[in-house]
């Protein structure tokens, strides 16, 4: 990590604005314009360049489209979904450290094949009508992960996805199908899921000592072996899928053991290994709370940058992401606010939902009730009141057009909590756009990311540097 | 063609059917209807009749419905009732245009 990155927000007043920049090595970060220019430039040069390179964020429309809404009173808009989520059981198998849903033997409830049945049966209709208003046919995605083990009530599982790949088929919906799994499974079951689905991800700690201190329970003494014959079996099936490794902040230091130990165990095949700080909720507060002086410590952004170099440099070209870094412009990031929700949750108690991963927070728009599914007009959405917040705190941040707020669900979980990993997050994607910034500053690519010299005459002698992507797609 | 001897037009709309039902959806209002599985089942039959002089009556519709679901002869007036009902909800909503 280059810790000569200094970042400093200028503020400079001019034209009767505040315009707020960012420094990086010698260099204006204008977010607004996507631009960097030397910061020993005059007031007089900068408004030249403002002149001639427009303004290309959309943030003041976007802040009015939030602020639009009510969160305590917030209509629930769902016409055409092509994405969905399906929570089978609270149940789980494992009892990890991290556990966001701190799955119990007191909490296994699990949902119906009817109840299934009349959300996908739904699902399946506003596709349709997607189909109909857009003319988009991508495949319909149904997710199955989170609450507790997708797999933990296989009987229920496997009938859920016959089912629902029967019912697309008769009504010709094309069907993707994905899970997340902890592969505490038998041969046949990593048979069925090789065999029906599209996305597969399994979660394994990356070292044997880790999976089993974090990924633990009574009837398997011994988790790492039978996650590793899950990903044995899926890489002899030639099965693309994701290993998730989620790392405890004071296990950072063991991140290129654990590449080596995946890519030297597992061979060169076509999984991706994705790598997840743990998220301060569920049975993961408690350890937060004792040691987040410790954990705050942690910096992901060196040690992951340290593995990305050395698995480069010892196995070539390996696939290897975190999903902590956003790493593309984007307008509003939370596809959970219930105005726009583009991917709702069934859950176990027979709620649905805009978001996993907001805990004791979740935005509820609609049950099944009665045999049938209700939405509801209106609801409250926690999420939208921070999010609404942290779109105007953060438009200053460096990493404001890639994160806009970012996760309201984080953020709401760290403020209840009165907890500061929400911020160490922040910091670590301030870090990372630091970083890409000092590299394509000089000429380097980096993550995909560019600059190229803005080619207009009038201010060509200023050497204006614009953000640009490898592939020319920066939208 | 006719409904009841009256000279009708059926509205295009683009179509799509999960399992008995039926979701349209007319562009240019960027309406979208959807209809039950009774009421689709009749929309496709009157269809079927579009664009040929055919003359379909009220009785006809009860009779495709007697052939396709259960229904016991005492409950026909009920279903002919019925049957007027939706087909005056397809006027109403612009699906069927009197010429």
């Amino acid at each position: 990590m280059n810790d000569t990155c200094s970042i400093k927000i200028l503020k400079l007043f001019y034209l009767a604005t505040m315009i707020l920049c960012t420094l990086v090595d010698g260099y204006i970060y204008d977010s607004n314009r996507l631009i960097f220019y030397n910061e020993n430039l005059d007031p007089s040069d900068i408004e030249k360049i403002d002149k001639y390179i427009n303004e290309n964020s959309d943030s003041e429309k976007l802040k009015n489209k939030i602020e639009a809404h009510n969160a305590d009173s917030v209509d629930v808009n769902l016409i055409g979904l092509s994405r969905v989520g399906i929570c089978l059981t609270n149940g789980c198998n494992l009892r990890c450290n991290y556990c966001g849903d701190n799955a119990s033997d007191e909490n296994t409830a699990s949902l119906e094949l009817d109840d299934i049945l009349f959300f996908v049966t739904d699902v399946m209709k506003r596709w349709k009508i997607r189909k109909l208003t857009t003319k988009k046919e991508d495949p319909l995605d149904i997710y199955f992960t989170g609450g507790g083990e997708p797999s933990y009530k296989w009987e229920l599982f496997e009938q859920t996805v016959l089912m629902v790949k029967r019912k697309c088929d008769e009504n010709h919906i094309p069907l993707s199908l994905g899970i997340t799994t902890n592969g505490m499974l038998t041969e046949y079951q990593r048979d069925f899921i090789a065999e029906h689905f599209n996305k597969i991800m399994l979660s394994f700690d990356g070292l044997p000592k880790i999976q089993n201190k974090n990924r633990h329970s009574k009837l398997y003494p011994d988790t790492s072996s039978v996650a590793e014959h899950t990903i044995e079996s899926l890489v002899r099936k030639k099965v693309q899928f994701t290993i998730r490794t989620t790392i405890w902040q004071d296990d950072f230091c063991y991140m290129k053991n654990m590449a080596e130990y995946i890519f030297d165990k597992f061979g060169e095949s076509s999984f991706e290994w994705s790598i997840l700080p743990v998220i301060p909720m569920g049975r993961a507060l408690k350890r937060v709370r004792r040691d987040h002086e410790i954990l705050k410590e942690g910096n992901f952004l060196e040690y992951y940058l340290d593995t990305l170099e050395y698995v480069k440099n010892t196995y070539g070209s390996r696939n290897i992401s975190t999903p902590i870094f956003p790493n593309s412009l984007t307008s509003i990031y939370c596809g959970a606010l219930a105005y726009n929700c583009s991917c709702p949750w069934l859950l176990p108690n027979k709620t649905i939902v805009t978001c996993l991963e907001a805990c004791n927070s979740k935005t509820v728009i609609g049950r099944i009730e009665d045999n049938k599914i209700k939405y509801f007009d209106k609801c409250c959405d926690k999420l939208l009141k921070i999010y609404q917040e942290k779109f105007t705190e953060c438009q200053n941040c460096i990493a404001y057009r890639f994160c806009r707020g970012g996760c309201p669900a984080k953020h709401l979980i760290c403020q209840e909590e009165e907890s500061e990993m929400s911020d160490w997050e922040c910091s670590m994607i301030q870090k990372y756009w630091t970083y890409i910034f000092s590299k394509i500053l000089t000429g380097e690519t980096c993550f995909g990311w560019k600059t190229k010299r803005v080619d207009i005459d009038e201010i060509k002698r200023y050497n204006v540097l614009e953000l640009d992507r490898v592939d020319g797609n920066i939208r | 063609m006719k409904i009841n001897n009256v000279d009708v037009k059926i509205k295009k709309m683009d179509i799509e059917q999960i399992d008995d039902e039926l979701i349209m959806y007319e562009q240019l209002s960027k309406q979208v209807i959807m209809f039950n599985g009774t009421a689709s089942r009749i929309w496709n039959f009157l269809t079927s009749f579009d664009e040929t002089n055919d003359n379909v009556q009220t009785r006809d519709i009860v009779e495709e419905l007697f052939c396709r679901y259960t229904i016991s002869k005492a409950n026909l007036e009920k279903i002919s009732d019925d049957v007027e009902e939706i087909l005056q909800k397809f006027i109403e909503a612009g699906l069927i245009e009197i010429s």
